[in-house]
């Protein structure tokens, strides 16, 4: 039996294209982030998000933890509808889902000390006070791989590495069920990039956590996901068990990604580039978002009718004409 | 499970503490140290004035035969009492009076400045966190209006509202000179608005607030607890730069007759009474308040100079 953790349905969030209200009385565009996308998270798993800059991975992450209000759309996580949380209801929710952050310098306030960053969360939940907290804190930075001789350091006197770990026990400290780690190992340098996957994933076996892996590096999605979810302009294009996408992607643009990634091998055929540029998500294409750039491009259908999610053989859902036509 | 423990050893000599560091790049500048010492000496002055001064600011000293006040300065009284700086018209030690006066001028400017700073920054915090809502536009346009009048302007007007010498309201008296800080301070304080609320939006758009929102943290813990701290260091040289303009303004109003009233001893009071005298050769009664204005607006700049680039690494100017 499967147990679904997380089911997000049918999201969208728009932002207002123009600045200020003011503005927007004159411009009533809006930008697409994410527009209709749904995908469930199974207990004690990870749901891989790819997509390039733009593709609307961090505005999902973000919705979730309840930082961006959607424009419409359901979550429920745990069988709670997520959106529909306020106040105290909210803040209880807020100690099962966590995030962490892609940029560690810029997550971690400078003027606080690393035991008083990881104490904030369990202070504002008023769960312990006094020996008890101390005696947390220093459970929870060993957690993340740090000792108790961090507790009285500012970020600026920690490496890159050892910030991010810092980011992790403060995501830890309130025992969350589910973090949504957006793009975390992006801003280290690749020999840390595998210490803090690690990392992760051994909190997950030890804690039993949920993940919504966030990051444009296939590489590292397929080292850490169970599942993997490919997003281009708002949409999810391709989702299914990371195995399968990676040996076999069906979706034109999934090809494509794929296709792009560096191989160490000098008698690897060139990689193929996609071409053109990711087009503005204020004014996507008709039909399939990705028809412009496809390399499969069936004319009319493309231009005209947007495809939707449905699952082919092996095991994953891909949003393309090509595998509905036969129906 | 066996994770390696990073410890938190200090690298050799590798770091150095937050003042460390500012006091490192402070010192580079040698402007702003002078301009360091011009506040250190003008804050001896002002608080140890009763000490330094040689005589009461406000004795009056009669002129020795043959010669009439004002005396210039190292002539002696009919007593024999040597007045450094000569005196002004009622006979009064300008030297003394110039000490007085500089310690009225920096209660009001350091009052002034410390609640335009309150009511700056509690306004541009609110207009800041609640960026783009109507109490953001509020605030913001209530600003717009009043830096859009000359600030002296603005001071003059209000003073003509409020009334010369102390004024009561309902069952309080609120004397002179606070006053005068409160009008000074309504006049500078959107200046520290504009400033506070730019520095909020910059810190709002970093993660630890979203960290902090994701822990359950309230808007108000949010906002004094996580961002105000990051908000001190440009508050701080915007306060620096702000308090060589409010002892001009401060001068300014005295000169008028708005400000401090006599007998209070006043720097800018004493420039406008030097003026009947300057054709009669009576230099020294204008150069005396003159210079000291001067040298605490230059202390003042410097100063602001040099704490902006020492602890605002990117607005620094680059020199060398």
């Amino acid at each position: 039996m499967t147990d679904v953790l997380l089911s997000v349905r049918d999201l969208v969030k728009h932002f207002p294209a123009a600045g200020d209200w003011f503005a927007q009385i004159f411009d009533r565009r809006v930008v697409r982030a994410v527009d209709g996308i749904g995908f469930e998270i199974d207990r004690g798993t990870t749901l891989g998000l790819v997509g390039e800059s733009g593709s609307g991975k961090t505005t999902t992450g973000r919705i979730i933890v309840r930082l961006i209000e959607p424009t419409r759309g359901e979550i429920l996580f745990d069988g709670i509808d997520l959106l529909k949380l306020r106040g105290k209801a909210l803040k209880a929710m807020r100690r099962r889902i966590q995030m962490i952050f892609q940029d560690p310098a810029s997550s971690l306030n400078p003027r606080k000390t690393v035991g008083q960053i990881v104490a904030e969360p369990l202070r504002v939940h008023g769960m312990v006070r006094g020996k008890e907290l101390e005696r947390r804190l220093v459970r929870t930075l060993e957690l993340a791989g740090l000792s108790s001789r961090f507790l009285n350091r500012y970020p600026h006197e920690l490496s890159g590495g050892q910030r991010q770990r810092v980011g992790i026990a403060r995501a830890l400290a309130v025992g969350p069920e589910f973090i949504v780690c957006d793009e975390p190992v992006t801003a280290l340098d690749v020999s840390i990039q595998a210490q803090i996957l690690n990392l992760l994933m051994d909190l997950q076996d030890e804690l039993s956590l949920t993940y919504l892996f966030i990051a444009h590096d296939l590489s590292v999605v397929r080292h850490v996901s169970d599942r993997v979810a490919v997003m281009y302009l708002g949409k999810i294009v391709e989702i299914g068990e990371v195995d399968a996408i990676f040996s076999a992607p069906k979706h034109p643009y999934t090809q494509a990604l794929l296709a792009a990634v560096p191989r160490p091998d000098p008698a690897a055929p060139p990689r193929k580039v996609l071409r053109g540029e990711v087009p503005s998500p204020i004014d996507p294409p008709s039909g399939c978002r990705f028809h412009p750039r496809c390399e499969r491009y069936m004319g009319d259908i493309c231009k005209r009718n947007e495809p939707v999610l449905a699952a082919v053989d092996g095991g994953t859902e891909v949003a393309c004409h090509l595998y509905s036509r036969g129906g | 499970m066996a994770r390696e423990i990073q410890n938190g050893e200090y690298e050799l000599g590798a770091h150095r503490t937050l003042l460390q560091e500012f006091w490192r790049n402070f010192r580079r500048n040698r402007l702003s140290l002078i301009g360091g010492i011009i506040v250190l000496f003008y804050a001896v002055l002002a608080v140890f004035a009763p000490l330094i001064a040689p005589y009461d600011p406000i004795e009056q000293f009669d002129a020795p035969r043959g010669m009439r006040n004002p005396m210039p300065p190292l002539s002696r009284d009919v007593d024999g009492r040597l007045f450094l700086l000569g005196t002004d018209k009622f006979g009064r030690d300008i030297l003394s009076r110039a000490i007085y006066g500089t310690r009225t001028l920096l209660q009001v400017a350091v009052g002034s400045i410390s609640i335009a700073m309150l009511i700056g920054v509690t306004m541009g915090a609110v207009a800041g966190y609640k960026a783009g809502t109507w109490v953001d536009e509020l605030l913001m346009r209530a600003v717009d209006i009043m830096l859009s009048f000359p600030s002296l302007v603005l001071a003059i007007a209000l003073v003509g509202a409020f009334g010369i010498g102390k004024i009561r309201v309902g069952p309080f008296t609120v004397s002179n000179i606070v006053k005068i800080m409160l009008v000074i301070a309504i006049t500078y304080s959107p200046r520290f608005a504009r400033v506070m609320r730019a520095v909020v939006l910059q810190e709002m758009a970093k993660d630890y607030v979203a960290a902090a929102r994701i822990s359950g943290a309230s808007g108000v813990r949010i906002l004094v607890a996580e961002i105000l701290p990051n908000t001190i260091p440009p508050i701080i040289v915007q306060a620096s730069l702000m308090m060589a303009t409010t002892v001009l303004t401060t001068s300014s109003l005295s000169f008028l007759g708005l400000g401090l009233q006599p007998p209070r001893p006043s720097l800018g009071l004493m420039l406008n009474e030097a003026r009947d005298y300057l054709f009669w050769g009576a230099w020294w009664y204008a150069v005396v308040p003159g210079g000291l204005i001067t040298l605490a607006i230059l202390g003042f700049n410097l100063l602001g100079d040099g704490l902006r680039d020492a602890l605002d690494p990117r607005q620094a100017r680059r020199r060398r």
